[in-house]
């Protein structure tokens, strides 16, 4: 018997991972970091390909992977990709969010998933756990834990995507 | 949910994501969408006299789980399975056997969300409702049952939620009720959508019915529990507030006394272009609130008070952790950040960032009811409390700076110190262990070579009298952008009274992750530790051996 | 738009229900309720008490045995089992020893893991019948509101300058039992005193030295598990002889010693009856 359940969830996963070549995101409600609600159907960056980042306050890696991108972030602006941060950060260190946001000057986009609804409908366990949407809105590439030197080629995928288009 | 229920659910995914990989071609589903994720921990216990490692006769133990979730046209399901055979040291050991302990289906139409079977949520910031889901701390209080989220106009949201909680694989005998309302002001009055006041308010009922089946004691059944909260927001000021009360419910938790519970919770932030500021204040009162009177740990929590502390990163400035004190505590917590310039004398030539920040926690005042009746005393109303005068017994302190700044092309680095005072006794429950001051360092710095490789260092040092003494530590990692990472580090508790256990805790691990997959391997001697979450902290043994964990998100 | 209205009303409509609650003012209990009783063989519950000296919130799982042992009086059998890792001795303070063979025994098979936790008739509420102290009173209750279905009798015969005990058992069964049953026969020592870690603040050291230790199992007398009376159950009426002698180790007081006895099933382990006596 849990040998037959295995094989099935074998099976749907790897159906799962084809129909995966380009799914759009969830349409989930969260929040911005002033309190508003949106939909995550409203995301888009004008027909170009951006990043959906979840991180959190207390996660190192998170932080060094935004803060690497925030380093060369002039590059992508210059070619209009954007960064979207999501924090999964729950009430304990949600109030963290705002100042050191601002206190460390980061220009992302952001918002504030707290109880991990957008997260559990995208897939994401452990965080950093990073997307990347192309100019249609379908997710095409992610990763996830954070290794020096990956904020340069998630820009160079992004340039690729860019061309493509 | 019954296997053969189960295996006709997952014929039908399979059937579904047949046609759903047709979608490009103009399937019968468009839009359809299927995803998921797994992770799987093993390790592998090798016996350890010197640093007290319990004897596993399993050897191996693993904690496995596996989401899969199927959405189309605004209707998902879902399921998780969860297998622990057994589970890891440190866990509960109610996590035991396979099976499915998460399965939903929900529908959203117009403005109306209906989510049947096992469901996250919660109320404002989680005083009086908070359930969530943490695999790595063995948290799950999963609803089950029905949720309703109705948003009529834009900028109201009303949730109604009515089930029980999951416990293990099985349910508490509680039945918990909740229902909230929360409106910006700013997104429903559109005459006040250009206002640079922003206002939210909320409010949420919760309450929960068990049978009194006690001989001793006479027990509400139902036991009701309110909140009311509000957020302000203009420019870079931000204010929120947040106060609930409990009404009597005697438990496990306070010691089955009467009185009621109330909490307050007040933040306000400062925010700025390189400039961020945070206060916090919170007072609480008798807030434990469980779907069953006598659960205890991590179980069955229907509301979630976070500690208003610091949460620290490394191994050192964390082995002193706080945990909230439902009985009763007052807390502070101020934090400062802000981004030196460059050119400055501690900015250098890219600029820094400073972190500054102070927290405490104290015990709330208690004033016996009469001569004759102990404060806390079962049965009785327990004591009264003074809301402004703070308790004598202190709980918690620590004051910690960090900077950290990108010293150049290839070198970053962060240097930080805290002085924590903890009191052991209160927070590990062990009355005979006094307080703790320990002075902590630490300094990690990353180094960028050629070809895509880095590598970080971290030195450590903790240095305390009390409890076992100094540890110093050292970790290096060496990583191959974007797929490989390789780690040695060491914990030396040099500084413990007894001399035989002035041990290393050497550990080794390699981690490699393509995408959304990620394999990591370690292997040595790990240090006990102190999980906490909210109240409880669950004590993880020190063990030897190695570790397996595996991740996958599709 | 109606509908919108009609769907708000009705949210706060259940706002408003949801704000039911019980506000008690007499908080406790008077008078011990319905018990189950055939006859003049009445019902009796067995709580086995997992502690240890050296576990500070045993205390007050103790004091929950005793206000239950004061509330329930004779139908309530209580045994303490000092075994695993708060039972061990440790110098200068826990050198007194109160684990024993069919102790460790029985915290292992059932997997006690943490203390204090306690089994009522070894019987499964909610799913495990491990339960912590705020819900022994609630399980004791339920299970003396059935009827019994076994009597024990128990007569002692103890020589003091020898330190002989001979302990007779009748079981007579009230109804028809099925499957195996067994008869588990030990003996506990009360009012022994010995330091015991605490979480009481009055004790700053966290030591109280000078607790007293109630029903403290000292030892089997027919094994951990007991002697099986009957592979085939019994009929309604049927009665089995067991007749055991042991003899009392001399650190011993006899004179708070007790004998307890018990029945249960062979099929779940749960106890069907049971019944204690005092030496003197």
């Amino acid at each position: 018997m849990k040998k037959l359940l295995l094989t099935l969830i074998l099976l749907i996963s790897v159906t799962g991972i084809f129909a995966q070549a380009g799914s759009k995101l969830p349409e989930m409600v969260i929040k911005t970091l002033e309190g508003r609600e949106v939909n995550t159907s409203a995301f888009e960056n004008d027909g170009k390909p951006y990043v959906i980042s979840f991180w959190a306050t207390w996660c190192r890696p998170c932080l060094k992977e935004l803060t690497a991108i925030d380093e060369i972030y002039e590059d992508w602006k210059n070619l209009g990709f954007k960064v979207i941060a999501v924090s999964t950060d729950d009430t304990r260190t949600r109030a963290n969010v705002l100042p050191m946001v601002r206190g460390r000057g980061w220009e992302f986009e952001f918002y504030l998933d707290e109880n991990g609804d957008f997260r559990r409908a995208m897939g994401v366990n452990l965080v950093p756990h990073t997307f990347i949407v192309n100019g249609k809105g379908e997710v095409v590439y992610q990763h996830t834990a954070f290794v020096d030197g990956m904020e340069w080629e998630m820009y160079d995928k992004l340039k690729a995507l860019l061309e493509n288009e | 949910m019954n296997k053969k229920t189960f295996l006709l659910f997952a014929l039908a995914m399979l059937v579904q994501g047949i046609f759903v990989y047709g979608q490009g071609q103009g399937g019968l589903l468009q839009g359809a969408r299927v995803w998921g994720n797994f992770q799987l921990d093993a390790q592998y216990y090798l016996p350890d006299s010197i640093i007290e490692a319990p004897d596993v006769d399993e050897k191996i133990r693993m904690n496995a789980f596996a989401n899969l979730n199927f959405s189309w046209q605004g209707f998902t399901m879902g399921m998780r399975y969860e297998s622990y055979q057994n589970a890891l040291l440190g866990f509960d050991p109610g996590y035991r056997g396979n099976g499915i302990p998460y399965r939903f289906a929900s529908y959203q139409q117009d403005n109306l969300e209906v989510t049947l079977g096992n469901f996250y949520e919660q109320f404002g910031n989680g005083m009086v409702f908070r359930s969530y889901v943490d695999h790595n701390l063995g948290v799950d209080n999963a609803m089950d049952g029905i949720r309703l989220v109705y948003r009529p106009v834009s900028g109201v949201t009303l949730k109604g939620l009515i089930g029980q909680q999951r416990l293990f694989f099985d349910k508490g005998p509680g039945i918990v009720r909740g229902f909230d309302a929360e409106m910006n002001l700013n997104q429903t009055f559109t005459s006040l959508a250009e206002n640079p006041n922003q206002w939210m308010l909320g409010t949420s009922v919760v309450s929960k019915y068990q049978r009194d089946q006690n001989p001793l004691f006479n027990l509400p059944e139902n036991v009701a529990a309110f909140a009311g909260r509000l957020n302000y927001l203009r420019g870079a000021l931000n204010l929120s507030a947040e106060y609930g009360y409990k009404v009597n419910d005697p438990s496990a938790d306070n010691n089955f006394i009467y009185k009621d519970g109330n909490a307050l919770t007040m933040t306000g932030s400062w925010a700025a272009e390189g400039f961020g500021l945070l206060l916090a204040a919170k007072r609480i009162d008798n807030m434990g609130f469980r779907s069953d009177r006598a659960a205890s740990s991590n179980n069955l929590q229907i509301n979630f008070l976070p500690p208003t502390t610091r949460q620290h990163l490394y191994s050192l400035s964390g082995m002193y952790p706080y945990a909230t004190q439902p009985r009763g505590e007052m807390g502070l917590l101020g934090e400062l950040t802000f981004k030196l310039p460059r050119e400055s004398f501690l900015g250098g030539a890219n600029g820094a960032t400073l972190t500054v920040n102070y927290s405490v926690a104290n015990s709330i005042h208690k004033t016996a009811l009469n001569d004759t009746t102990a404060i806390g005393q079962r049965g009785t109303k327990g004591y009264t409390s003074d809301f402004f005068r703070t308790g004598d017994t202190l709980y918690f302190q620590d004051f910690n700076a960090e900077y950290s700044r990108r010293f150049s092309r290839n070198l970053r680095g962060l240097i930080s110190y805290a002085y924590i005072t903890y009191n052991q006794g209160v927070i590990e429950g062990h009355i005979e262990k006094g307080m703790v001051y320990a002075h902590i360092v630490v300094a990690d710095f990353t180094h960028r070579l050629p070809n895509r490789r880095s590598l970080r260092w971290e030195l450590q040092h903790l240095a305390t009298q009390q409890d076992k003494g100094n540890w110093a530590m050292a970790l290096l990692e060496y990583s191959i952008a974007p797929q490989w990472s390789f780690s040695l580090s060491d914990q030396y508790n040099y500084g413990n009274d007894n001399k035989d256990l002035r041990v290393h805790y050497v550990t080794l691990g390699a981690s490699y992750s393509k995408n959304a997959n990620r394999f990591s391997l370690s292997y040595g001697r790990q240090r006990e530790g102190i999980i906490c979450v909210g109240g409880v902290c669950r004590q993880v043994p020190a063990s030897n051996g190695f570790m397996l964990s595996v991740t996958s998100s599709f | 738009m109606i509908r919108k209205l009609i769907t708000i009303l009705t949210f706060l409509l259940s706002g408003l229900f949801l704000a039911s609650c019980d506000i008690i003012e007499e908080p406790k209990m008077t008078g011990p309720g319905h018990n189950g009783h055939q006859g003049e063989v009445v019902r009796k519950v067995l709580l086995e008490e997992f502690t240890g000296h050296q576990c500070p919130n045993c205390p007050d799982g103790a004091q929950e045995a005793a206000d239950l042992k004061a509330f329930f009086g004779d139908r309530l059998v209580i045994m303490s089992i000092h075994a695993g890792f708060f039972a061990r001795t440790t110098a200068p303070h826990f050198l007194a020893d109160y684990r024993t063979t069919a102790g460790n025994n029985i915290n292992s098979y059932f997997g006690i893991s943490y203390n204090p936790v306690g089994m009522v008739n070894r019987a499964g509420f909610s799913g495990s019948p491990i339960l912590t102290p705020s819900a022994w009173g609630g399980a004791i209750s339920q299970i003396l509101q059935q009827e019994p279905q076994a009597g024990i009798e128990i007569s002692l015969n103890y020589q003091s300058i020898s330190r002989q005990l001979n302990a007779s058992f009748k079981t007579t069964a009230l109804e028809n039992i099925q499957g195996p049953i067994y008869l588990a026969v030990f003996l506990v020592e009360n009012n022994i005193m010995s330091p015991q870690q605490t979480n009481d603040p009055q004790y700053p050291n966290g030591i109280k030295e000078n607790y007293i230790h109630m029903h403290v199992l000292r030892t089997d007398i027919n094994g951990p598990w007991g002697e099986e009376l009957s592979e085939i159950g019994a009929g309604a009426g049927q009665a089995f002889m067991k007749n055991y002698n042991i003899t009392l180790d001399q650190g011993w007081n006899a004179t708070y010693c007790s004998v307890i006895a018990f029945v249960y099933s062979g099929t779940n382990l749960e106890v069907i009856q049971a019944e204690e006596k005092k030496l003197f």
